[in-house]
């Protein structure tokens, strides 16, 4: 819960500079899904796969080290943050923790209790009794850590980015892999335009 | 002026301007926005936070000596760049000055790179003490919050009673406003939640010290912003700051 407006709105509301003079909104997302604290997280993991993400990606806060909780990446909630921001474009990061996953899932809908298919809900009640509706897709062994250009990974992981892309409906501009500055993949400047 | 005759009266001449980009994270935090910022950095002349305060932080590397900036964009390491503190931030002197001085002390010269906006609503010693009380009043159903302060100083904004940074600059003016919204605020902590009322010279004798060491930079925040998209510079807006960590080798003297 927190008191100020941190959607692109605010950009206006708190600089002065009207809504429309924004050129472009660059959302940050992970491969995956973290989250600290309580609160819905549907596509949240229990098992080996949530251990992984957890100890790949250094799911512990740097202050309290306490661990995150970890689980697949769920384009509901993408397609939500994409409106409510209207973003234009997305940053993918820490892709290489997927490294080495057999199989991927991607939350691509939410199912409620009478099997019926829906959107994001509208309060956080609403998540109570949905779940997670995946796609699944082929994971990849080699080390994705470090590369510089799209062709240079793995077939698999760039099927996935073309798989978040569509499900999420957003180009991925910019692709990091990993902590340095220049493990990083720019497909679109966004102040290229 | 070539061209002008074939111009229709609708369209407008068009000069190169600069772009307007927005940083933010799309999931519930910890997405690594603070690398892409500082990378972003680089091809924008003004890097501007428009929410939160002194929050989380991003944590820097400068010679091998950790600083964590809670309000200053990173930005500010980088000899040719402004940073602007936008009217939606909600700052804490102190935390602020605090800041400062310890990128001052590692050799950067922070003043000369950052500008405030004078609309910043204040946050107070008895914005952290309210929410300290409240949350210690909530009990195992606390929110959780950093008890710096944050809430109660939006609070403050929404309610109309609250301070601004431009209201620092005039004691007089200052003087009346604290008088009164310090009535309400003690009037809270002691009758409803049992806690020492906050000293009114006090709050008065450190706002006015401080005023003087931030009164250089406040100035026309949106003038400068605009100003600096027409005459083609880019601009980086950053977005809500979670528990983000970079390390930067960037030049921190001009």
């Amino acid at each position: 819960m927190t008191s100020s407006n941190t959607t692109a709105g605010g950009t206006a509301t708190g600089s002065g500079v009207g809504p429309l003079y924004l050129d472009y909104v660059l959302g940050i997302t992970k491969a995956y899904t973290t989250r600290v604290g309580s609160g819905p997280f549907p596509t949240e993991l229990f098992d080996a796969h949530g251990r992984h993400l957890a100890e790949r990606g250094h799911e512990f806060g740097a202050t309290t080290g306490r661990a995150r909780r970890c689980g697949w990446f769920d384009a509901v909630a993408l397609r939500h943050a994409v409106q409510i921001n209207s973003v234009s474009g997305l940053c993918l990061t820490k892709l290489d923790v997927l490294d080495g996953l057999e199989n991927i899932r991607v939350c691509i809908g939410y199912r409620s209790k009478d099997g019926d298919v829906l959107d994001t809900p509208v309060d956080s009640e609403g998540y109570e009794a949905i779940e997670p509706l995946y796609h699944d897709l082929p994971g990849w062994s080699e080390s994705t850590l470090g590369v510089k250009r799209v062709e240079d990974l793995p077939a698999n992981a760039r099927a996935y980015i073309s798989f978040l892309e569509e499900q999420v409906g957003t180009s991925i501009d910019i692709i990091s892999t990993g902590p340095d500055r220049n493990e990083t993949i720019v497909l679109r400047n966004p102040f290229d335009g | 002026m070539a061209g002008a005759a074939s111009r229709g009266f609708f369209d407008q001449e068009t000069k190169a301007m600069g772009k307007n980009v927005v940083v933010l994270g799309t999931q519930w935090g910890d997405e690594g926005k603070g690398k892409v910022v500082d990378l972003l950095t680089e091809s924008a002349s003004a890097v501007v936070r428009f929410q939160g305060g002194h929050n989380a932080g991003h944590t820097l590397v400068i010679d091998g000596e950790k600083t964590v900036l809670h309000l200053i964009p990173s930005g500010v390491l980088r000899d040719d760049k402004t940073c602007v503190i936008g009217n939606g931030v909600v700052l804490s002197p102190e935390a602020l000055i605090k800041e400062i001085r310890e990128l001052e002390t590692k050799g950067v010269p922070v003043r000369k790179r950052l500008r405030l906006s004078p609309a910043c609503p204040l946050i107070l010693s008895y914005h952290v003490r309210l929410d300290q009380a409240r949350e210690k009043a909530r009990g195992v159903a606390k929110i959780g919050t950093t008890g710096r302060g944050i809430g109660p100083a939006y609070e403050d904004k929404v309610a109309r009673r609250g301070l601004r940074l431009g209201d620092m600059l005039h004691r007089e003016r200052f003087a009346s406003k604290l008088g009164e919204v310090l009535d309400y605020h003690n009037f809270v902590l002691t009758q409803y939640h049992g806690e020492p009322a906050v000293d009114f010279q006090q709050v008065l004798d450190e706002a006015m010290e401080m005023a003087e060491e931030l009164r250089p930079m406040v100035c026309d925040t949106v003038g400068l912003v605009h100003n600096l998209r027409k005459a083609g510079e880019n601009i980086l807006f950053e977005g809500p700051r979670a528990r983000c960590s970079i390390s930067t080798t960037a030049p921190i003297r001009s």
